[in-house]
């Protein structure tokens, strides 16, 4: 069914609106309808440009359709619909007004044809998310929000800036490669990067994924990365800075991942590492690349959305994340326990799951290009993500040591959501050629090679086979209730000391210079004054305005007649 | 290795451990397509897998003992 | 929308003549609560007409009205321009607003007896402030000024049941303000003597034809002196705080939105029409000092804002501040040729009137729910009364001049001009005057949503629409603007081209 004329992201406005008026069935009714009805306008986009409007000297364009864009298009509609299901339990409207408003930014930014349209929702995408941080309704959330949204906000002054150096660079505004060259592209560039996570500006992700609800990482973990890694491909593909990058990205996440207690967490730093692949095969840049790059970002938030549903299912039954509370689950948890191995086979690249057919394909790339090294290091990567993603989580979640924790199935449109998710996982794993098809180029690529079987598997059973020696011998870091220091400590605990020095010294410093300006001075002319901050004592509050108002007569007097 | 032993390393330990065995032999059997230099080296993708992991862990056990802080370090 | 027929020839005489009326039959007509209604008709007819008038002049440019039939120079002239009217519709609609929002607020803060009284005040205290505005003789605008400040002093002297402090800080304001004012009429009363006229074209026209002497110079610095005063410009503010914050609620959120503007009216009708002459009052030592002050109520208004331990107070420190950024842009306005300056000064009245006219009603809100707005009673209100909180957010992102909001817009012009007119350090003050407006709206977040609620055995429930609705139609206008602030900045532009027209 496609139906023209009407833009997706208004479809989901108009539903933000709608849901935010009803209750109860109602507005699951909506939430539910409102990616299936937008998915049909979505198809009745023409080719090219269309809903251009010019406003002043501006042309905005809020519909370029063409493969790239029409793929995370889809995705992003598979992303809502699948979000929405899995949350149609709650009754949290605040979370499922700003998420639809925040789909509808996300849609609205993949389809954009020009770089002021990206800003505009770009913009809206920081703020909607924001909100579905607050509404995570916990003590800690509006603080997280906060650092969030100053995360989004830079991010979004970044992409003005840049845009504005840009076109005073006499360049046109349309959505198309930049070269690093031209001046504000810089700028570009790191607004894109803060969104998607890059190494120093990535701590944003790991602070608010697991601690927005249980419902609202699932929607927070689909987009806002994803919208960037789209950014990054449409305008810098085969920028060489990206490698490296992106290589640094697979690979610092997967220390972190090792060391943390807090499973959401350990997702997080997760999908940075899955982020990284994708920043490699943009910055390498040949069509099979990107072609690898943009089918792992459909696979990302399929199976990282499942792996989020998977921990969000056990966090909303037993109020637990972190894998010193959890474990032994799975006779409790049956269907999630299964669904979540299958998020985790998708994720460390197990042939028949759809992480593989994807992968392989930025690893066969970076082999192509003869860069040896980088193929090492995604080589290592992989298995780090096999660790991480594929064994702990499933391990400590639903089996380790049994806590003897409550447990049952989560509600049935969270179970039904995650079907769906592994469902797709297992779809396109086992026929690629369903993804292939839609990929910006045609390149052809046999996935299901003996050879990359065979290797693959030997790769995967040994990285497994080293964490069980490393396990039985003790070697392995426990989990422990701990803090991990990343880089943001520095402006956190600048902050503080900021604040700290704004409360303390600062204000001490601006206090006495006003009680001097204000109270001693004058009293010092005139004799003893009571004590108080800017009250004066009794005889003062009228004495000393006076004596200002005969004084600035005076001042007056003096510019005015000897001036 | 006596019975005792083997017990408890568990049977799943000693399934992966087969199918390790298996996968290792067929590197021999199957005539890998190569790309690179260091895929021709016998079992490499077995070897590097595994010691990727083991590099890996003890490099964040250092890591952890560098960044790790009591629970409530940023007091939230 | 002519729909006043024959009388829309009248409508500068209506515009005073309505809210007199009101306010004279006010005691008779209507006692107790019909009191309320009275008032509140009596509002929206002055505020129609003010509408009527400001559309009226844009299309057909200033309309002098001379009172009595008596001819100019020697009767009383009406004399209203594209300023004027703007801060006529200013009174007028805040006016308006405020009066909506005082029929719950002064039933618990005013005793039973004194609803007559209170409402003839209110309704003379508006008339006395269009007066100002829409007057053309300066000896008319003196009596107006009286008129309007001393049933303010009686209007914050009604805070007492509250706060018995409101006593002492109306008696402040008394003395001080009968000072300023006559300041003021001495000035006048020296441009008479040397002119022989009170008419303000009149007087313009004569002090251009005469040297300046001692005695224009001295005018000058008393005009300067007085207008200082009652502008509230730093150091001259000191009346300010306790009046803002011991009045009752809904007088504090008229006084904040319009009394200080009206203040700031007559600075402009005298520096650049009256006064301005080949030599003008804008000498190179008056600028100094305005500016000087300005500045420096910028920072120590916002520095003293951010420690103090009540919103009122908060407030009203901070519309000490602004009033810095609106003094600052209209005292480097005639040396700003592209006249960005004061379009930022005129704008930054608008939206400070109604940023600050919202917020202080929401901390009326908040003396209303708990008797008291002190920091320490605000914890964790964030939750129990969203809405009055979000509209304090709100309003403070205005005065922090956050892009989307009024204050975005008139600080935004405010830099250009500074810029334009080479006052890079000037606008530095601005920017820093914006950083400390962000601390102490964050001190309000950081109590109201973060702190843990403190249990009072209180109610905490949210406000009555009857207080909500008017804060928000504040707050909500400084945002409209902010989001569409095309018409306004034209309006304001037009108007600053014909004061700073009037200084060549």
């Amino acid at each position: 069914m496609a139906i023209e004329g009407f833009h997706p992201s208004f479809v989901f406005l108009i539903g933000a609106v709608v849901a935010a008026l009803t209750r109860g069935k109602m507005r699951s009714l909506v939430m539910v309808a409102t990616p299936i009805i937008s998915f049909a306008f979505l198809r009745g986009l023409p080719l090219g440009d269309s809903f251009v409007f010019e406003i002043a000297q501006w042309t905005l364009t809020f519909s370029h359709r063409d493969e790239l864009s029409w793929l995370f298009g889809l995705l992003f509609h598979l992303a809502a619909l699948l979000a929405v299901i899995y949350s149609l339990h709650t009754r949290n409207r605040m979370e499922q007004v700003s998420a639809l408003v925040y789909a509808a930014s996300a849609i609205g930014a993949v389809l954009a044809g020009d770089l002021l349209t990206l800003f505009i929702w770009w913009e809206m995408l920081a703020l909607s998310s924001t909100f579905v941080v607050f509404a995570g309704r916990q003590r800690r959330s509006m603080a997280i929000g906060l650092r969030y949204f100053a995360f989004q906000i830079v991010s979004g002054l970044c992409l003005l800036t840049g845009i504005l150096l840009y076109s005073n660079s006499g360049m046109s505004l349309e959505l198309g490669r930049l070269d690093l060259t031209t001046p504000g592209t810089m700028w570009i560039l790191l607004a894109f990067g803060i969104k998607a996570g890059f190494p120093l500006v990535h701590t944003w992700i790991v602070d608010t994924y697991p601690a927005a609800s249980a419902t609202g990482t699932v929607f927070l973990c689909a987009f806002t990365t994803k919208t960037a890694v789209y950014a990054l491909a449409r305008c810098f593909p085969g920028t060489e800075e990206l490698i490296i990058i992106g290589a640094v990205m697979t690979c610092f996440p997967i220390f972190y991942a090792i060391i943390e207690n807090d499973l959401r967490k350990v997702l997080s730093y997760s999908m940075i590492n899955q982020i990284g692949f994708m920043v490699v095969g943009i910055g390498l840049g040949t069509e099979l690349a990107i072609n690898g790059a943009v089918a792992h970002a459909f696979n990302d938030v399929l199976f990282k959305g499942l792996l989020f549903m998977s921990m969000g299912a056990v966090l909303h039954v037993t109020g637990k994340s972190r894998g010193t509370d959890l474990g032994g689950l799975w006779k409790k948890m049956p269907w999630t326990t299964g669904l979540c191995i299958v998020g985790a086979a998708s994720i460390s690249a197990v042939p028949l799951f759809s992480g593989f057919v994807s992968k392989s394909m930025v690893m066969a790339a970076a082999v192509e290009q003869g860069h040896t090294w980088l193929w090492l290091i995604l080589l290592f990567a992989s298995a780090g993500v096999l660790e991480h993603a594929g064994i702990k989580i499933p391990y400590f979640a639903f089996f380790a040591h049994d806590r003897g924790l409550e447990g049952r199935e989560p509600p049935r449109n969270m179970l039904l959501a995650m079907l769906l998710g592994a469902g797709l996982c297992i779809l396109i794993g086992c026929r690629p050629d369903l993804l292939y098809s839609m990929l910006p180029y045609n390149v052809s690529f046999e996935p299901f090679t003996t050879t990359h079987v065979l290797i693959q598997i030997q790769l995967l059973l040994f990285a497994s086979m080293a964490v069980v020696v490393l396990m039985k011998t003790g070697t392995y870091p426990p989990e422990l209730v701990k803090e991990n220091l990343d880089v943001d400590v520095i402006p956190r605990l600048g902050g503080r000391a900021l604040l700290g020095w704004l409360r303390g010294t600062f204000a001490q410093v601006t206090t006495r210079l006003s009680i001097t300006v204000l109270e001693r001075i004058p009293a010092a002319i005139a004799g003893p004054r009571g004590p108080g901050q800017w009250q004066l004592s009794s005889n003062w509050r009228l004495v000393l305005p006076g004596l200002l108002l005969v004084m600035a007569l005076l001042a007056f007097l003096i510019a005015n007649l000897y001036g | 290795m006596n019975d005792s032993r083997l017990k408890r390393l568990g049977t799943a330990t000693i399934l992966l451990a087969i199918v390790c065995a298996v996968a290792l032999l067929l590197d021999g059997a199957i005539d890998r397509h190569l790309d690179t230099e260091a895929e021709g080296l016998f079992g490499f993708y077995c070897l590097y897998g595994f010691f990727a992991i083991v590099v890996l862990v003890f490099l964040s056990r250092i890591l952890r003992r560098i960044v790790a802080r009591e629970e409530h370090f940023y007091g939230d | 929308m002519n729909f006043l027929g024959a009388w829309s020839h009248h409508l500068p005489v209506l515009l005073v003549l309505i809210p007199l009326i009101g306010a004279v039959l006010s005691p008779i007509v209507a006692r107790g609560s019909r009191g309320w209604a009275w008032a509140f008709l009596t509002m929206v007819a002055t505020a129609t007409v003010a509408l009527e008038l400001l559309l009226r002049i844009r299309s057909s440019g200033p309309i002098s009205y001379p009172l009595g039939g008596w001819n100019l120079p020697f009767g009383i002239e009406l004399y209203v321009d594209l300023l004027s009217a703007i801060i006529a519709l200013v009174v007028a609609g805040v006016g308006l607003v405020v009066t909506f929002y005082a029929r719950t607020s002064v039933r618990f803060e005013i005793p039973d007896d004194r609803f007559g009284f209170f409402w003839s005040l209110w309704l003379l205290a508006i008339t006395g402030l269009i007066g100002i505005v829409i007057t053309g003789d300066a000896f008319n605008l003196y009596v107006m000024l009286e008129i309007s400040s001393l049933t303010i002093y009686g209007l914050i002297a009604m805070g007492r049941m509250r706060d018995r402090r409101a006593l002492t800080a109306a008696f402040n304001y008394l003395i001080l303000g009968s000072i300023g004012a006559a300041f003021i009429l001495i000035a006048i009363g020296l441009l008479y003597s040397e002119t022989g006229t009170l008419n303000m074209a009149d007087l313009h026209r004569r002090l251009g034809a005469i040297e300046a002497n001692a005695t224009i110079r001295s005018a000058r610095a008393f005009l300067l002196a007085g207008l200082g005063l009652k502008m509230a410009l730093f150091p001259l503010h000191l009346w300010m705080p306790a009046a803002y914050s011991r009045a009752p609620s809904a007088v504090a959120g008229l006084l904040a939105a319009t009394a200080t503007k009206v203040g700031i009216y007559m600075a402009m009708r005298f520096f650049y029409t009256v006064l301005a002459t080949d030599e003008g009052i804008l000498t190179a030592p008056n600028v100094l000092i305005l500016s000087g002050c300005a500045g420096a109520a910028i920072v120590f208004g916002s520095a003293t804002a951010a420690r103090q331990r009540s919103l009122s107070l908060l407030l009203a420190f901070s519309s000490v501040a602004q009033i810095g950024y609106i003094v600052l842009g209209m005292a480097i306005g005639h040396s700003d040729p592209t006249g960005y300056a004061m379009t930022g000064s005129i704008l930054h009245i608008i939206s400070h009137a109604l940023m600050k006219g919202g917020l202080f009603l929401c901390a009326g809100i908040f003396i209303w729910r708990l008797g008291t707005n002190d920091f320490d009673q605000l914890a964790g209100i964030g939750r129990r009364m969203p809405w009055t909180s979000a509209a304090v957010v709100a309003g403070g992102l205005g005065l922090i001049g956050v892009p989307g909001t009024a204050g975005f817009i008139s600080k935004l012009f405010l830099l250009r001009g500074l810029f334009e007119s080479g006052h890079p350090l000037l606008a530095v003050l601005v920017l820093t005057g914006s950083v400390l407006a962000a601390i102490y709206t964050w001190r309000f977040v950081e109590i109201a949503y973060l702190k843990p609620p403190v249990e009072n055995g209180l109610d905490h429930s949210e406000a009555p629409l009857g207080m909500l609705i008017p804060a928000w139609i504040l707050i909500g206008a400084s945002l409209v603007i902010g989001f569409y602030p095309g018409p306004i900045i034209e309006i304001a532009s037009e108007a600053a081209s014909t004061l700073l027209g009037g200084s060549g």
